[in-house]
């Protein structure tokens, strides 16, 4: 189970990563989240919506509403030209982190 | 059974009471409800394992509403009180902040202006019938035909209320009201002279009869006294200030009267005012108002029927009366008298016959100014539904979402009809603002008296909500049932055409806007030509320039007038003067006339002027045949008669020449001349048969033929030698054309007030013009930048973009000079002379729209055609 506080943390980079690769709705999201952590991040309805909605207010992403073949009606997000701004950026960071306790949790050579 | 749809209406609800979730977001959080739902379905499980299901997964309202709280800034929330579709227009109107103010400002204008007419139509409906048991009021007019013609008078005989009172049970009071001289007279305390103009002679019943509020004294014998008066309160502290003024004499008009009380001050919507009352016990014992004699009937009888007595039973038995008292009389003049009610509520508006009541010209223009009213909010209605239609496409979007996110439609009706009462309630808000701040203009305008506090009583207050509301609904519905109508599947898969139906409706009510517009342009032009007409019509004698004195009672100068005369003539500006007892404007008696040896069936009464040798001088009145009077000729004096043409033609004379020589009474009177006709009152009244007598006992003023070269030095001329002539005398002069120009008052204000209101109709329509043309540019922003990028002139594309409205305006003449034209020729109909029907009127209106829409127009196409190509090209 991971913790409250990283899962609030990672849920900006996440999203924008999902949109980078093309245009998507909420619901699809969450799927995909969990589906990429193999269930370990499991995202409700009250994180998400409230997260695009600000990214949206920032400018990294843009929504439209369109009906599916299905007839069913969905808010579709795409990141601009800011967001992706905002993701490499992100994305340094987060590698930053991750290079830092990568390197921290490499195995101690024995005799030291 | 599981009815998931209801389900999922439910839970949507708990969303709804959220205050921190908009429609955007339930829209999104219902979305990824169902496809929950959808992926449950999917493997297998029933409507209600699903719903179940996708709840369980969704965070509660509360949970939702602090999230949303949190990571998206909100605006400001209305007042918690506020239901949630008021919320939701506020948002709106701040989000769209031009068209909001395009339909607040066209609203605000329309209900001020409305507000005030009706401030107008309520003020004038309350004359005289504010007194308590008004329904049984009455006045007993006269009907009067004879061999000239027939009407209905106001005057009665001075003995109808003491019999009506003494013989008819039905009777609960009846007085009577002499309203006496023309001119206002002089009251004097000790070193205060003032004249007064609202002097009544009234027996004590009329203090029952017009609900008269007596401050001090005893009702009941206030008035039972000859010589005795009340002054209003009002008048008292003009007289005398801190003194007691009761059981002290004031000086009316020469005669001695003792105060025996005080009375509340008149209000100001009665014609009774009230400000000095005679008893009629002082009147009594004059001549002219002696017992039933028909021609000297003058005084004015109003009955209180007791409760429950018929008025119509009660006329049939009182019809006759004159017959009975004063019969002999009136068979010798060839006359018939019959008594007709009139109600008091119905005195001011209505205009008595002998069979029933009609409306009177004041009516006619209330009707007029109510119907301007209703046009003037109509066309702000228009803009709305103008705005709002052109804007749908905007909304569209909005509409799909909700639709599709399960709205019903009768919700987004509400919605929409709720941003357009809002909006109504907002300009009603500043409507109030601008009566407040105009009312002092207004009632300037119009003559009536209001204050603040007259916004505030309960048929307007209640009538400007209600006509708000309705203002609010009517404007809002049309859009309301066409944005809701819009379906979801075709709106948000692309751009919705505006869609025919929405361009044919605004083009008709720009058009109807426009036409509205140039009726009230037509209307505003054909009253002030009509004035205009009528001030410039060759009236028969000279006005300009002619200066005149009054002089307070009949008499003063019957013997010395001539030396008054060589007087004021020594100021060589003064060309020449005429004593006489009228001039042409001022009020005129009528005296009967028969010629000598004819039954006096064969009478008239005529108009009866009293002038000296020098009247047709001074006001160039031609004598067309015979002569006028002589000075020189002794006889003349009283003596002689001198006609009008008219006057001639009604003993039935062929030409003037064979009126000459003619005697008239057995008195042998001889008629020496006639004079041309010419009009002594305005042309809404035709010239009436008229008589000239040289009679100084009756002569009241002094009228001068002037030279205008240095006006201040002449007055002061005749100033200094009125006050040496007449010391003590209160100087008081007038000029004839401004005093006769005065006739057209009503006229001149209706004027004025179409001008105002025709104003605020085309205003109205222009703001609508431009938020259309703003709208079109907007639209048309590509294709402009195009144009333009392939060299089109800024010349060609304002003119591109004008040249619909253009069409529009000129559509929109067709239809408004029909009616303008019935209109128009209907009130010329209350003239007896009128103006020939001004085609030009008609096209100069036309121009007039034209040109002002024109000029709204181009702002916005000339905004539009300089704009930057590239700016507009890179827009979308």
């Amino acid at each position: 189970m991971i913790s409250k506080v990283l899962v609030a943390a990672s849920t900006k980079p996440i999203i924008l990563s999902i949109l980078v690769r093309g245009e998507d709705y909420g619901y699809q999201i969450i799927q995909r989240v969990k589906e990429i952590s193999g269930g370990a991040l499991e995202w409700s309805d009250n994180m998400l919506y409230p997260v695009l909605h600000r990214l949206e207010n920032d400018g990294f992403i843009d929504s439209r509403w369109m009906i599916s073949d299905g007839g069913r009606l969905r808010k579709y997000y795409k990141l601009t030209g800011l967001g992706r701004k905002e993701l490499e950026a992100e994305r340094i960071q987060w590698m930053d982190v991750h290079n830092a306790l990568s390197r921290l949790w490499e195995p101690v050579p024995a005799g030291e | 059974m599981f009815d998931v749809e209801k389900e999922i209406r439910k839970w949507r609800k708990t969303l709804q009471r959220n205050a921190s979730l908009d429609e955007g977001d339930i829209a999104e959080l219902e979305s990824h409800f169902r496809e929950e739902m959808a992926r449950e379905v999917a493997s297998g499980a029933g409507d209600e394992a699903a719903f179940r299901t996708a709840l369980r997964h969704s965070a509660p309202a509360d949970a939702l509403g602090a999230e949303f709280e949190k990571c998206v800034p909100r605006p400001r929330r209305g007042a918690p009180f506020f239901p949630g579709f008021l919320r939701l227009a506020f948002r709106r109107m701040a989000k769209h902040k031009g068209y909001s103010l395009i339909n607040i400002m066209a609203l605000t204008v329309g209900i001020a202006s409305a507000g005030l007419i009706l401030l107008y139509v309520l003020y004038e409906t309350s004359i005289d019938t504010f007194q308590k048991d008004i329904d049984r009021i009455y006045r007993v007019n006269l009907y009067r035909k004879s061999a000239q013609g027939e009407d209905v008078v106001g005057g009665n005989y001075t003995l109808l209320a003491p019999t009506l009172k003494a013989q008819y049970p039905q009777v609960e009071s009846a007085a009577q009201v002499f309203g006496g001289s023309f001119e206002p007279e002089p009251v004097v305390y000790r070193d205060k002279a003032f004249k007064e103009e609202n002097i009544l002679t009234v027996n004590p019943d009329a203090l029952d009869i017009f609900d008269i509020p007596l401050l001090r004294g005893d009702r009941r014998t206030a008035l039972d006294r000859i010589n005795t008066v009340l002054l209003s309160d009002r008048i008292a502290r003009k007289y005398f200030g801190g003194e007691d003024p009761l059981g002290k004499n004031i000086r009316i008009n020469d005669k001695d009267y003792e105060i025996t009380g005080i009375l509340g001050d008149p209000p100001p919507n009665t014609r009774f005012r009230h400000d000095v009352l005679i008893s009629f016990k002082s009147v009594e014992n004059e001549e002219h108002l002696q017992g039933w004699r028909p021609g000297m009937a003058g005084v004015m009888t109003f009955v209180k029927l007791k409760p429950g007595v018929d008025a119509a039973e009660f006329e049939r038995l009182i019809r006759d009366l004159p017959e009975k008292y004063a019969g002999e009389a009136l068979k010798k003049m060839g006359a018939v008298n019959l008594l007709v009610l009139q109600p008091l509520k119905k005195m001011y508006l209505y205009e008595s016959t002998l069979e029933s009541l009609r409306p009177s010209q004041q009516l006619l223009y209330l009707y007029i100014f109510s119907a301007v009213a209703g046009l003037i909010l109509m066309l702000a209605c228009m803009n709305f539904i103008n705005l709002a239609t052109a804007r749908s496409a905007c909304r569209a979007g909005e509409v799909g979402i909700r639709k599709a996110a399960g709205a019903e439609r009768h919700q987004l009706v509400f919605q929409f009809i709720g941003e357009s009462v809002v909006t109504a309630f907002i300009s009603l808000a500043a409507a109030v603002f601008l009566i407040l701040s105009l009312l002092p203009v207004f009632q300037s305008l119009t003559g009536i008296a209001l204050d603040e506090s007259a916004l505030l009583r309960f048929p307007f207050a209640a009538s400007l909500v209600g006509l708000t509301l309705i203002i609010g609904i009517a404007s809002g519905i049309y859009p309301a049932f066409y944005l809701s109508s819009f379906r979801p599947a075709v709106v948000l898969k692309g751009r919705p055409s505006s869609g025919l139906k929405g361009v044919r409706l605004r083009r008709t009510l720009v058009v109807a806007q426009f036409a509205i517009s140039i009726t009230l342009i037509i209307g505003t032009l054909l009253v002030a030509g009509q004035v205009d007409y009528m001030r410039r019509q060759p009236l028969g004698f000279a006005k300009e320039q002619r200066l005149a004195i009054t002089f307070r009672t009949w008499g003063m100068m019957e013997t010395n007038y001539e030396s008054v005369k060589a007087e004021l003539l020594r100021h060589p500006d003064i060309l020449a003067a005429t004593a006489c007892s009228g001039v042409p404007g001022k009020g005129v008696n009528r005296t009967y006339y028969y010629p000598t040896g004819e039954e006096a069936e064969k009478g008239q009464a005529l108009r009866s002027l009293r002038a000296d040798s020098d009247f047709f001088q001074v006001f160039d009145i031609p004598v067309v045949a015979g002569r006028g009077f002589r000075k020189d000729i002794p006889g003349d004096t009283d003596r002689t008669l001198v006609f009008n043409e008219q006057g001639a033609k009604a003993f039935g004379w062929a030409t003037p020449e064979a009126a000459v020589g003619k005697t008239m009474t057995e008195r042998q009177t001889p008629v020496i001349g006639i004079i041309k006709d010419f009009h002594w009152w305005g042309l809404q009244r035709p010239i009436e048969p008229m008589v000239v007598q040289f009679e100084p006992s009756l002569f009241r003023y002094i009228a001068m033929k002037t030279n205008t070269k240095d006006l201040p030095a002449t007055i002061a001329h005749v100033k200094g030698v009125y006050n040496r002539l007449f010391p003590g005398e209160i100087f008081e002069y007038f000029f004839v054309d401004e005093n006769f120009d005065r006739q057209y008052r009503a006229e001149i204000r209706m004027g004025t007030l179409f001008r105002l209101f025709s104003g605020v109709a085309l205003f109205i329509a222009c703001l609508g013009l431009f938020g259309l043309a703003a709208f079109t540019a907007e639209q048309r922003t590509k294709e402009i930048g195009i144009r333009k990028a392939l060299g089109a002139s800024i010349p060609g594309i304002v003119s591109l973009l004008s040249k619909e409205f253009t069409k529009w305006v000129l559509l929109a003449n067709l239809l408004a000079w029909p009616a303008a034209y019935f209109i128009g020729r209907k009130w010329l109909e209350n003239f007896a002379v009128r103006m020939p029907m001004p085609w030009g009127l008609f096209v100069l209106a036309a121009a007039i729209a034209l040109a002002i829409a024109q000029l709204t127009v181009s702002f916005q196409s000339i905004r539009a055609a300089t704009a930057n190509p590239v700016d507009s090209l890179r827009y979308e």
